[in-house]
């Protein structure tokens, strides 16, 4: 019997993938910029107390995204970004999460931590669908809010041969 | 991909976190240095440093709970 897999394997980076850029080309393959856990964790708080942060965060977690997922995706973005290596982001991670329990009880929203036995530890792809969904819905309404801007008729330019030309 | 966050967070055991005990010093002759009973080899570990930070965030949620 056929065992169908959910990420089909030719989905996976070829080998030799990461060898095709220059060695230091990625942030990542060069030193961190936070090379202690107390610099990342200061770099995290800082980023974290901004109240634009708080509402993005506040607004993923009310569409039930687990806390984990989205400390997970932060310090994965960290590393991306240079800021920090695997292993310290790895410790980040608990503060992480602890700080974004307190954003969601702060703001008083119900919110999934991700801890539960139970529940898949991946966010599935019916929920991403749907979160992409209600993002594009609001970007839609967005727009249509937007006043159009009325442009203004422009004089047709004479298409005459000994028609005066500006 | 597997998340690693639920596992880390769960072994981050900062229920049975030791605390620094203040010595009592009312007297003039009391010693004034903070008696710790942390090892500083405990102290310079970077997963004690989260925690503690972790225990303050995690007081103040308690807080916020009891509607304090």
């Amino acid at each position: 019997m056929a065992i169908e897999e959910q990420n089909p394997l030719l989905d996976a980076p070829i080998p030799g993938m990461s060898l095709t850029h220059e060695l230091g080309a990625r942030p990542w393959q060069s030193p961190a910029q936070f090379t202690t856990v107390d610099e990342t964790i200061n770099f995290y708080m800082d980023r974290m107390a901004t109240e634009e942060y708080m509402e993005q965060a506040i607004e993923v977690m009310e569409m039930g995204v687990p806390v984990t997922t989205i400390a997970n995706t932060m310090q994965m973005a960290g590393v991306m970004e240079g800021k920090h290596s695997i292993d310290v982001g790895m410790l980040v991670i608990p503060l992480i999460m602890e700080m974004l329990m307190l954003i969601a009880e702060n703001a008083g929203i119900e919110y999934d931590d991700g801890l539960s036995d139970d529940k898949p530890t991946k966010t599935s792809d019916a929920r991403l669908d749907m979160i992409r969904r209600e993002m594009k819905e609001r970007i839609d309404d967005v727009e249509e809010q937007e006043p159009e801007v009325e442009t203004e008729p422009t004089a047709e330019e004479p298409k005459g041969l000994m028609a005066r030309r500006a | 991909m597997i998340n690693p966050a639920r596992q880390l967070y769960l072994n981050m055991d900062i229920d049975a976190l030791q605390e620094d005990k203040q010595a009592p010093s009312t007297g003039l002759l009391a010693p004034r240095k903070m008696v710790s009973n942390v090892s500083q080899d405990a102290v310079n570990k970077p997963a004690y440093r989260v925690a503690q930070h972790m225990k303050q965030l995690r007081k103040q949620r308690e807080m916020l709970k009891n509607g304090n």
